[in-house]
């Protein structure tokens, strides 16, 4: 396999996307993400000899470019506020939103018509990532290590300096509550409309 | 009886961690009664499903890389080639 490597001008052409779309999940910043793609081809191109050939292309260039959010995380060691001194505030709000005293549901979760469905069409994915960048930095973080990435949960809340484990659980769950509700409003809602 | 807030987060937290056996007898007898909370489960165990698949090589394209930076990197991978 080694004669016929692959190609470094078509590298852009076949995997540009699905590296600018791979790193900009993880960074939500675009000029970030596609920084990361330029220095992962150029990486690649540096490394050309090394590719056998064993793994498909686009594994390997996602090797590096996993290699090169490493390097980015470590060099940004981002500054999160230590406590959830806001956060608290903000939770109760959101949570008096959706909730009344009582604990009932005040907004229920509505239908979702064919969610598997949803899978299949490309605005579906879009629509997903708006609403992980419409998240608070630190819980989509929280989303993308532990749901995307599944990064042990220890890990985890050090990296991100969550105070309890417990403490973890509850801003999962809360990131779950807003991410649903934001996709039923900018998908499954807006795509009911469309097919009436 | 469990509140739905209370549902609500042991329904989420189920995924992140083993629920102890009582925590699971209530979160099992509010659903059984809730409609709406049990919506509320399968809709985030959807999401954790739509977030698993994000971790594949082959994973859905969220966005495309605009015309101008395909354009950019394209020069830069050009340059570097020649040196």
């Amino acid at each position: 396999m080694s004669g016929h490597n692959s190609d470094p001008e078509q590298w852009l052409a076949s995997h540009g996307d699905a590296l600018y779309s791979y790193a900009l999940v993880r960074v939500r910043d675009s000029a970030l993400a596609e920084d990361l793609v330029q220095e992962t081809l150029l990486a690649a191109l540096k490394a050309r000899e090394r590719f056998a050939g064993r793994s498909s292309e686009r594994t390997w260039l996602i090797g590096i470019l996993k290699h090169k959010l490493i390097d980015h995380l470590r060099r940004s060691q981002r500054q999160h506020p230590v406590e959830d001194i806001e956060d608290e505030a903000d939770r109760r709000n959101l949570d008096q939103a959706v909730f009344d005293e009582r604990g009932h549901w005040k907004i229920p979760p509505g239908e979702w018509p064919h969610p598997e469905a949803a899978l299949e069409r490309t605005e579906f994915w879009q629509a997903f990532q708006d609403c992980l960048e419409a998240l608070p930095g630190r819980l989509a973080d929280l989303f993308v290590l532990r749901e995307i990435q599944g990064v042990d949960s220890e890990e985890v809340r050090k990296a991100l300096e969550i105070s309890t484990t417990n403490n973890m659980w509850v801003m999962l769950s809360r990131t779950r509550r807003r991410l649903r509700q934001c996709l039923e409003r900018h998908w499954f809602q807006a795509d009911e409309g469309q097919e009436r | 009886m469990l509140s739905c807030r209370r549902a609500s987060e042991l329904a989420s937290e189920s995924i992140d961690r083993r629920l102890s056996m009582g925590e699971r007898l209530r979160l099992e007898a509010h659903l059984a009664l809730c409609r709406l909370c049990r919506r509320y489960r399968r809709q985030i165990r959807f999401l954790h499903r739509v977030a698993g698949r994000l971790e594949s090589d082959e994973a859905p394209i969220v966005r495309r890389l605009a015309p101008e930076a395909r354009r950019r990197i394209a020069t830069r991978i050009a340059m570097r080639r020649d040196d």
